[in-house]
């Protein structure tokens, strides 16, 4: 019968490869959801009903806005098929470089608002400048921005000079505990910005073409994008992305300094691989990306009800990323992995 | 095999394999002219002394990546290895001191713990990378980021050699004339390495595999046996540079090898190996590694701010690795 007729059984297997394909596409998009939930009756069973009282959701909520700015911008990246291990630098950067320029008790400028621009427009510079060394000079991007994160690193350090500045300003140290509808108003900032990012990602043509790009480049190469263009694009927004974050930081924690940007992009890099989008480029998204942020965000704040060391804390999210990308990369037997 | 590109391609990209070939090379002789010309004493006795000492840590950690990086794989994990191994060799001294035991004896099972440490990481990560098939860099970073954090678990502040056993870690202080033991012994391990990879058929095999692994595998190396093979040594290596700069500093620090893992990129980006794999060898990396400690040493010399030395490092590497990467085949997909 298989041998009588090979059409017939050729597009049954098809189809029934594409079917199993299909199920499991659906379980690696239910499976981050689920994750959350059972960590969340995990630690509502540990650590007491208090977990999820009011105060301990505003925590959290506070506590994921930097990491979801962070992780926003590296999901673009990631999507891409590329990646941006610049964080550390470039959110401790943006922060000392908003700290010195406001208000503060190092230095005489007083540039109030002016000085996130400033902040923001020297970290999406390095980002353009990283997208520029990838494209053009053909760097990989792990190790253009890798070498970014220990230049970006020396210019946060080189602006204060040793001595970290505190930040003075009356409207900005009131701003960690302005709350507006009981939501902390940095937090808020991060929700505009997953505003922003859903919303280029989903309804600009740019958003789409990253998507395109991160399948595979030649296709949108061929249909005439500008591949490069795009890529460069992607990078400048990571940029962006990593200089607002740093501002949060900074503001925060009421001081500039390089340390803002410490071990930062593990939960990030983390956050992102552990929502879905595939390190491969071209699947996944913000909206997987903030379910991500969560589970790390929830998991960190478990670990810390239950006084764990913050050590063996770091050392988690090691081993996550490796989990996480074990289980969700393609492992064809003629996937060249590098 | 460059010869016989040059050969096919013609001029332009002659004289952009002629610029890798001699980048670092005409960098050491121009640093030096110009830090000698500038500085008094930068060729004195105890700079050129300290300048090599601490060049061995360094050479023996750029050994191991340059073959990984040959096969088109990278370790990021390099650093933070040493330091694990750092500060298990410290600690273990200390735990050991007063079991009564003879001090060699001590000292040696320590040694022995701390590459075992090496060793079974170096396997794990090339397990994972080759039989999981997760990208090395982002498989090395997982792994850096554990082995950063059991660092700090096995000691959070710097642990001292107890002065009983400074005997045990003396060796590192050895000089003939300028050049110490552990330059001497650096030097040793990287030729050997470089005869392995030069002239024994599983050294090839890594050039092969980094050349292109699909031809590779149907030639019938042993691909998977290869790399982990080398990722295993690689670990030995980071674990022996951490137990070196143990015996430099007569103490551990959890953090010691963090600044590690950019250098060693550096150094062998410099010396003419290509990230993309097949492409470079050990000797050029010893230039490589010359022409970082000579960039490290004279910037300290000059009283470079330490601030502005993670600029300077960063943009050095970009440099390096533009000049090496191969851009000579149109519509190549970088990611």
């Amino acid at each position: 019968m298989m041998k009588l007729n090979p059409s017939a059984t050729l597009t049954e297997e098809f189809a029934e490869r594409i079917r199993s394909e299909n199920r499991s596409n659906r379980m690696m998009k239910l499976a981050p959801v689920l994750v959350l939930v059972a960590m969340l009756i995990v630690f509502l069973v540990t650590c007491g009903p208090s977990f999820l009282g009011p105060q301990n959701l505003v925590n959290i909520l506070n506590q994921m806005a930097l990491p979801l700015v962070v992780a926003l911008g590296l999901t673009f990246v990631i999507m891409l098929g590329s990646i941006d291990l610049s964080i550390d630098g470039s959110v401790g950067m943006a922060g000392s470089l908003f700290a010195c320029f406001v208000l503060n008790t190092e230095f005489s400028y007083n540039f109030g608002f002016f000085s996130v621009v400033i902040a923001v427009g020297v970290s999406m510079l390095c980002g353009l400048v990283i997208g520029l060394c990838h494209v053009y000079l053909k760097i990989p991007s792990f190790m253009a921005s890798f070498a970014f994160m220990y230049i970006c690193k020396g210019i946060g350090m080189v602006s204060y000079q040793g001595h970290p500045p505190t930040i003075k300003d009356p409207l900005i140290t009131a701003l960690p505990t302005t709350t507006f509808l009981f939501i902390p108003f940095i937090t808020w900032v991060a929700i505009i910005m997953f505003v922003l990012c859903f919303f280029i990602q989903e309804y600009t043509a740019f958003g789409r073409h990253i998507y395109a790009v991160g399948t595979n480049e030649s296709i949108p190469r061929s249909v005439g994008v500008s591949v490069e263009k795009v890529k460069i694009g992607v990078f400048t927004l990571a940029g962006f992305l990593f200089g607002v974050a740093g501002v949060i930081g900074a503001i925060r924690l009421g001081q500039g300094q390089i340390a803002i940007g410490d071990d930062k992009m593990f939960p990030a890099q983390a956050a992102v691989v552990v929502g879905g989008t595939s390190l491969a480029g071209g699947k996944g998204g913000v909206v997987n990306t903030i379910v991500g942020v969560l589970i790390m965000t929830v998991l960190d704040n478990g670990l810390l009800t239950l006084h764990v060391d913050p050590n063996i804390r770091t050392g988690v999210q090691g081993i996550i990323i490796l989990v996480a990308v074990i289980l969700t990369s393609a492992r064809g037997a003629k996937v060249i992995s590098k | 095999m460059s010869t016989k590109t040059t050969a096919l391609s013609g001029g332009r990209s002659s004289l952009r394999d002629n610029i890798t070939r001699y980048f670092s090379f005409s960098a050491i002789i121009i640093l030096v002219v110009v830090l000698t010309a500038t500085q008094d004493n930068f060729l004195g006795q105890m700079n050129l002394r300290n300048l090599l000492r601490d060049t061995a840590p360094l050479m023996i950690m750029s050994a191991g990546m340059t073959m990984v990086l040959l096969f088109g794989s990278i370790d990021l994990s390099m650093g933070a290895v040493c330091s694990v191994s750092n500060v298990t060799y410290v600690h273990l001294l200390l735990y050991f001191q007063d079991s009564g035991m003879n001090a060699a004896v001590v000292n040696l099972l320590a040694m022995g713990i701390s590459l075992l440490f090496g060793l079974a990481s170096g396997l794990a990560l090339g397990f994972i990378h080759v039989k999981l098939k997760v990208p090395s860099f982002i498989a090395s970073l997982g792994f850096m980021s554990l082995w950063q954090s059991v660092a700090l678990l096995i000691t959070m502040n710097p642990e001292s050699v107890p002065k009983v056993l400074w005997p045990a870690v003396d060796w590192y202080k050895i000089v003939f004339g300028v050049v110490g033991l552990p330059l001497i012994i650096a030097l040793i391990i990287i030729l050997f390495i470089h005869c392995v990879t030069r002239f024994t058929p599983s050294g090839r095999a890594i050039f092969a595999i980094g050349g292109n692994e699909r031809t590779a595998r149907v030639a019938g190396m042993g691909v998977d046996s290869t790399k982990i093979l080398v990722f295993a040594i690689n670990g030995v290596l980071a674990a022996l540079a951490g137990i070196f700069l143990a015996a430099n500093l007569r103490s551990s620090a959890p953090t010691i090898g963090d600044p590690f893992t950019l250098k060693i990129v550096a150094a062998c980006a410099l010396g003419g190996t290509s990230l993309a794999g097949g492409k470079g060898s050990e000797l050029g990396t010893i230039l490589g590694v010359f022409t970082v400690s000579i960039i490290e040493n004279g910037m300290n010399f000059i009283g470079v701010n330490a601030y502005y030395q993670n600029i300077v490092f960063g943009i050095f590497v970009l440099a390096a690795i533009a000049l090496t990467v191969d851009r000579s085949i149109r519509g190549q997909i970088v990611k």
